[in-house]
């Protein structure tokens, strides 16, 4: 006796179908199951065969052979175990094929029959969806994730028992509904505001330009400045979320295990600070069993990187290729997978090895030659990926007058950073590229032409200021997305000086910040 | 041991157990170094400074002594040193006035003279920027009127006073607490060239003697004892500046002190000296007319507060200088003090700072230039 159902995995981010054939012959009883099963997936066996006779049902004594096709692809976890035990109660002919032939199932089973929830719902039903699977059973914690794909009826059950219930038509259930659009709108909203930020004018704008133009930036501030708390509200004034982008982010997510119960879609930015700890596979995303890093995490969100000096030079370097590429590959010898990387870089670092360079709380303790170790440090990696670096100071907070303290909310920046974001798309369509961050040198020239007025204050500027030759580009390209912010076509010199102004690490020390030389 | 008056004198200074007071005592006795050698630490036992332990010690010593004396000797050939004796001729003359001078000293650099007068600024190692100012202010103007300035060579004031003196093409002794072989800070290796080429770098110590902290009120006695007056620019109540200060006042030479903010800790040392009486300095010229010799030089000190209103400027750029001094102020309270968008804001300041008028401080402070 032969049964077969419908479940799905997930390969990457991208969901695909699985067939679970189920087999019976006579003979010494025994469970087998081909099909690349992971150590994981053969634990399967023995949680069916409880959940079956726990339920109630009699769980045959005879040969099984369990095949899970595709038979080329590695299978882990444990999101088969219901469409197992589904194929074996048909192939035992307790529930008749035809009830379960437009079927598909998920969830993981307990010993008692009861249905858990399992990670990677949204991109399996994606997955099922074009192989026009119609239906799809899962745990009921997993039916909001599942419902927002249109197409595919949802039947959330909580056991087994409800499982074959339904399909032997004795619950007459009907699909789990949401409001796709609803629930798009309400998962919008973000628990932080820029209003919170109290003073910080000239960081609070650096921030601005950085999400207008994409850049990736670099605060250095004394500890207690308020760079994390500039970091976390860098997504809230990101132009709004498309509804596609929501779901790339929530599969992501959904594939990592990072979803929660009560989400169906993450239509907010997401924002990941690892720890400076984090091990390269953990930023980059990788292992024996792929799964995406913080980088994926952060997929069209910001990474945030706290305690920038203190991270492993190998792990800062494996950045460089999502910055570059936007995506990161996992390439293994059976299979490789592709996942999507395209963040903003938020750096935080202490100005000095002690952190009160400049600060006005305590003095700082550190020797010149220090400090200029500490900042060769920094500037080491990745600096030629970050176009802003600017200084976020600690003031005394009787300095700071009530008028004025709390400014704009995200909403009201938000607004200017789209419309700024939209400039930069227009002009750049012919290119293919989205924002000023990703001009290459040859479209910063005709994209960012100055005026003679403008050649001469860079040209100053960097005599003056000492300022290095890899901060030309740099600067040009900040200075069309402050262009772009005002709304203007050229770059004034305004526009210039302000962005002269974000490279703090590329002026040279004048001379009496350090002993002269 | 068979030794000549300068290599005994390295010898009894490179023993740990003798220091410039029992140096002294010996010489005394014995009328020189080489004297001193041959008698031997036996001899030594008779003086009162010398009992019964410190005789042992010194033998302990002797030996070490003698290795670290034939290492100088060879460094002082390789590094161009001159040693130069408290019983010598060529040995300054204000220096020597000290109850506890140093028995000897090693210079490297032009050939040293100390007649020509000089004056002694010190300060704080984590200088402000206004102090930085000041003692910039004072050292290129007293070089401007020919007086020489003696400093530590540490990071700070003191850096600063032998680079801008350097720079206005004067005279600048450096007194080190270590070894001449040992440069510190080592970020000053450049400026200490540069100080060799018109004046010289002084010490005490022998050559490789690290900068251990219990030297450095030891070097600031050098310090006070070669000027005829100290400076005090920036310091804490209890800093190297002011021990240099009280020994100035103890070698009865002048004691000056420089005002500052009263809000800021560094400037409770100049404070406290002029509470005590210290001479207060507002330009140079008020150090210039204490030095005998030197009043009727005439000389016209650097401005003091800044004008009201320069004509090359802005009527916006005046007034942002208005709100600036010599006190950095956040580039945060100015936007809100004169109320103006810091976008807009970011774009003047670059430009005066560019034309030199201001400048920015790391922290994103800003002051006047």
């Amino acid at each position: 006796m032969l049964s077969r159902v419908y479940s799905a995995a997930v390969n990457g981010i991208d969901g695909y179908p699985v067939t679970v054939e189920v087999d019976y012959r006579p003979g010494l009883p025994s469970f087998s199951m081909v099909g690349l099963p992971d150590a994981g997936v053969r634990e399967s066996k023995d949680r069916v065969i409880s959940a079956i006779k726990n339920s109630g049902y009699h769980f045959p004594a005879q040969r099984i052979t369990v095949n899970l096709a595709p038979g080329h692809i590695k299978k882990e976890g444990p999101s088969f175990d219901l469409a197992m035990a589904i194929g074996i109660l048909g192939a035992a002919d307790v529930i008749a094929q035809d009830n379960f032939g437009d079927c598909a199932f998920l969830g993981e089973l307990g010993l008692n029959g009861d249905l858990r929830p399992v990670r990677g719902v949204l991109p399996c039903t994606m997955g099922l969806k074009k192989k026009q699977v119609k239906k799809l059973v899962l745990p009921w914690k997993n039916a909001k994730e599942a419902a927002i794909v249109e197409g595919v009826d949802v039947y959330p059950v909580h056991s087994l028992e409800d499982a074959v219930k339904f399909l032997i038509g004795e619950n007459h259930d009907s699909p789990f509904i949401i409001d796709r659009k609803t629930v798009f709108q309400q998962s919008r909203a973000y628990t932080v505001d820029f209003s919170d930020v109290k003073g910080q004018l000239f960081a609070k704008r650096a921030v601005e330009v950085a999400a207008a133009g994409g850049h990736n930036i670099l605060l250095l501030g004394p500890p207690g400045s308020g760079k994390t708390l500039l970091a976390r509200r860098l997504p809230t004034i990101l132009p709004d979320m498309e509804f596609e982008e929501a779901l790339e982010t929530t599969k992501i997510h959904s594939v990592a295990g990072y979803l929660r119960d009560s989400d169906s879609l993450m239509a907010t930015r997401p924002f990941r600070s690892p720890h400076h700890q984090v091990s390269d596979v953990a930023l980059i995303g990788g292992g024996s069993n792929p799964r995406p890093g913080e980088v994926s995490l952060a997929h069209r969100g910001v990474l945030f990187l706290d305690e920038f000096s203190e991270f492993g030079r190998n792990v800062l370097e494996g950045l460089r290729q999502p910055l570059e590429d936007r995506f990161v590959t996992v390439a293994r010898i059976a299979n490789s997978v592709k996942y999507p990387a395209d963040f903003l870089l938020v750096a935080a670092a202490n100005p000095c090895p002690c952190g009160y360079l400049g600060s006005e709380m305590r003095p700082c303790v550190c020797p010149a030659s220090h400090i200029q170790k500490y900042r060769a440090k920094i500037s080491g990696p990745l600096l030629d990926r970050i176009d802003l670096h600017i200084e976020v100071p600690s003031l005394m907070i009787d300095e700071i007058t009530e008028e004025g303290m709390g400014g704009e909310s995200s909403s009201q920046i938000r607004l200017r950073v789209t419309a700024a974001r939209e400039r930069q798309r227009r002009r750049l369509q012919p290119t293919g590229l989205f924002t000023n961050s990703q001009m290459n040198v040859r479209q910063i020239k005709s994209f960012c032409a100055l005026d003679p007025g403008g050649k001469a204050l860079i040209k100053q500027a960097i005599k003056k200021l000492g300022l290095s030759a890899r901060a030309y580009d740099r600067i040009l390209r900040v200075s069309r997305t402050i262009a772009d912010l005002a709304g203007e076509e050229a770059i004034t010199s305004a526009h210039l000086s302000e962005a002269i102004g974000y490279r703090v690490l590329d002026r040279r020390p004048a001379e009496g910040d350090l002993a002269p030389a | 041991m068979d030794l000549n008056e300068i290599q005994a004198s390295i010898f009894i200074n490179a023993l740990p157990a003798v220091g410039p007071a029992r140096f002294h005592s010996l010489l005394q006795v014995f009328k020189s170094a080489k004297e001193t050698v041959a008698a031997g630490p036996d001899a030594w036992r008779e003086l009162p400074s010398f009992g019964e332990t410190t005789v042992n010690q010194i033998r302990l010593e002797w030996d070490t002594a003698r290795r670290c004396a034939e290492e100088d000797l060879e460094l002082i050939q390789k590094e161009n040193v001159r040693v130069l004796l408290w019983s010598s001729d060529n040995y300054p003359r204000l220096l020597r006035e000290l109850s506890d001078a140093p028995p000897i000293i090693y210079v490297r650099g032009s050939e040293p003279m100390f007649d020509p007068p000089a004056v002694a600024l010190v300060g704080s190692r984590k200088c402000s920027y206004y102090g930085e100012k000041v003692a910039r202010r004072l050292s290129a103007d007293l070089a401007e009127a020919g007086i020489s300035t003696v400093s530590g060579f540490a990071r700070g004031i003191d850096s600063h006073v032998h680079d801008e003196t350097l720079v206005h093409g004067g005279r600048t002794w450096a007194v080190l607490g270590s070894g001449l072989s040992v440069l510190y800070p080592s970020e000053n290796k450049r400026l200490a060239e540069r100080i060799e080429a018109s004046g010289a770098l002084i010490s005490e110590f022998p050559m490789k003697t690290t900068p251990f902290p219990a030297n450095f009120p030891r070097r600031n006695r050098i310090i006070a004892g070669l000027s005829q007056g100290t400076v005090v620019i920036e310091g804490q109540i209890k800093s190297g500046a002011l021990i240099t200060a009280r020994l100035a006042a103890d070698a009865g030479r002048e004691v000056y002190a420089v005002p500052g903010p009263i809000t800021s800790a560094l400037s409770a040392g100049p404070h406290y000296l002029l509470h005590m009486g210290a001479k207060m300095v507002t330009n140079v010229d008020d150090i210039l007319e204490e030095i005998p010799g030197l009043a009727d030089v005439s000389h016209q000190g650097s401005g003091g507060a800044p004008g009201e209103n320069n004509p090359g400027l802005t009527e916006e750029e005046n007034r942002l200088l208005l709100f600036l001094g010599d006190v950095p102020v956040n580039k945060d309270v100015l936007a809100l003090k004169i109320k103006k968008d810091p976008r807009d804001l970011a774009a003047v300041l670059l430009e005066m700072e560019l034309r030199g008028l201001v400048r920015l401080l790391p922290g994103g402070a800003i002051v006047r230039k």
